[in-house]
């Protein structure tokens, strides 16, 4: 048989019993699901031995819901009747009680007789007529139990055991004490981690060991002073460890004059004040450039220079740190001129250069702020 | 005397007979899986641990579904052969098909009264609140 939703395009294929039962709590619906799940097979196995070709979903899970649901008011019922009758274990007849209570609307024969046993009531002889008329459709898929782990271990009493109470006052058939480890009292003493004795044999080996270290370390620097003062001696300069022995910090003072050092040049006219007259710095440069001819006075070895450093540029324009640096090469004297006429071969940065020097001549003052 | 000594000998007759019939569940399967009877049985506290009991709450049941089915397979019969008088409307095959509106008129014979819903939707993710699904 199958399922009615190749026909119909309304029904899902996965709506797989998402549907609430209005049964009393439903905690988990995991297993919900899976019960009603197996209720719908069961409910579409009945229906194809009915004669039905397919169903729809929603009817299927119609029937499977009222399946669920006359389990369920059968059970309580018959659940009820035992309750009544001050048993807690169903009977058949708790069972037949159910049954008529749920065909009474319908109606069922010999509900008319009020002295019927209930042995011979006409559910009974309809559900035997139903079983011997029905062939026999088991379930087509093997039923796991379920759900699993719902019933608690019980607990085994003394006599299942076959131990004897601990006393005469404790009968039987009470469950048997658990185990002794579980309830017995055992002293707790607050457990020291070690023993005095060897913590003060450790301590003593510890207090050896630092000073056997300490020793080291004192033998160690002896020998180090040693040959500290051994390779001063010797002049020597060795490599490794002994390379802080010749720390050029370490050595003592030079008295002056034993050692012959360069004298720092003062450029004197920049001492003598700001106020340079530029013409007058910048002479030489200038006659350079109104003679066009630039290599008066630069030897053979310096004209190769420049195309060995080709890639040196000088930026000379209209900032402040080209001028100061001009003026600090103008004080530095006759090395300007060669250094000018070297660097400086293009015609437009002469007159660029003239051009900066008339403007510092026509105002002096900003030469200052410069 | 005698109408009583014959009722106490078909009182006898019946108990037999129950007891014969219940045994005879112990080699009939019904359909319906004894765990899943078994399982909403605990559930409302039924408590046996007779599995014949089990089989006869199953047979019962599976009694009662078979009852509503062939129901509602003569009403889907009576469907299908009734004269259609629009063509179009007339189904193509004749098929046999559990649907809703034959299953409501089954069982209201049987005291279930089903409301069919003018929209079923299947699936929780269908578009509605799932908590107002369940009311439906």
């Amino acid at each position: 048989m199958n399922d009615g939703g190749k026909e119909s395009g309304e029904d899902n294929q996965n709506n797989v019993s998402t549907r609430k039962s209005s049964l009393p709590s439903p905690s988990s619906a995991g297993a919900d699901d899976f019960s009603r799940s197996i209720a719908r097979i069961a409910v579409a196995q009945v229906c194809e031995s009915a004669g039905f070709h397919a169903s729809r979903h929603s009817a299927l899970d119609a029937v499977a819901d009222i399946l669920v649901q006359y389990i369920h008011d059968l059970s309580k019922a018959a659940h009820f009747y035992a309750t009544l009758s001050g048993r807690t274990v169903c009977n058949v007849f708790d069972i037949i009680q159910g049954l008529k209570d749920l065909e009474f609307p319908h109606g069922f024969p010999g509900a008319s007789d009020i002295h019927e046993c209930a042995v011979s009531s006409g559910v009974i002889r309809e559900i035997t007529r139903f079983v011997d008329k029905t062939e026999e459709s088991p379930f087509a898929l093997p039923v796991p139990s379920f759900p699993i782990g719902r019933q608690p271990k019980p607990i085994v009493s003394f006599a299942q055991v076959g131990e004897l109470a601990a006393g005469k006052h404790i009968p039987d058939w009470l469950p048997v004490f658990p185990d002794r480890h579980t309830y017995i009292h055992t002293p707790v003493w607050k457990e020291r981690t070690s023993d005095p004795k060897t913590d003060k044999i450790e301590q003593v080996r510890q207090r050896r060991k630092a000073e056997r270290s300490l020793l080291g370390l004192q033998q160690r620097l002896a020998c180090n002073g040693a040959a500290m003062s051994a390779s001063a001696a010797d002049g020597y300069i060795g490599k490794g460890k002994q390379v802080f022995g010749t720390n050029p910090f370490l050595a003592p003072p030079l008295p002056p004059g034993e050692k012959q050092v360069s004298e720092v040049v003062v450029p004197d006219k920049i001492i003598e004040g700001k106020r340079v007259s530029i013409l007058e710095t910048f002479a030489p440069a200038i006659e350079a450039a109104k003679q066009g001819s630039f290599i008066p006075h630069v030897s053979a070895e310096n004209r190769v220079l420049p195309s060995k450093r080709s890639t040196v540029h000088f930026k000379f324009g209209v900032d402040k740190k080209s001028i100061a640096l001009q003026v600090s090469s103008a004080a530095a004297g006759g090395k300007t001129d060669s250094w000018f006429l070297r660097d400086d071969e293009k015609d437009d940065k002469k007159r660029r250069v003239e051009m900066i020097l008339k403007e510092s001549m026509e105002k002096p003052d900003g030469l200052t702020q410069l | 005397m005698n109408s009583s000594a014959a009722g106490g000998d078909g009182k006898h007759d019946d108990e037999s007979a129950l007891a014969e019939f219940l045994s005879s569940l112990m080699d009939y399967t019904p359909t319906i899986p004894d765990e899943l009877v078994e399982h909403y049985l605990a559930r409302s506290g039924f408590q046996c641990p007779d599995l014949r009991l089990t089989r006869l709450v199953a047979v019962a049941s599976q009694k009662f579904i078979t009852d509503v089915a062939s129901d509602a397979l003569q009403h889907c019969k009576a469907r299908l052969s009734a004269p259609v008088k629009d063509k179009s409307k007339q189904p193509k095959e004749k098929r046999l098909i559990l649907t809703m509106d034959d299953l409501s008129k089954a069982l209201r014979e049987h005291g279930v009264n089903v409301k069919h819903q003018e929209y079923f939707a299947d699936n929780p993710s269908t578009g509605m609140d799932p908590s107002t699904r369940e009311e439906n």
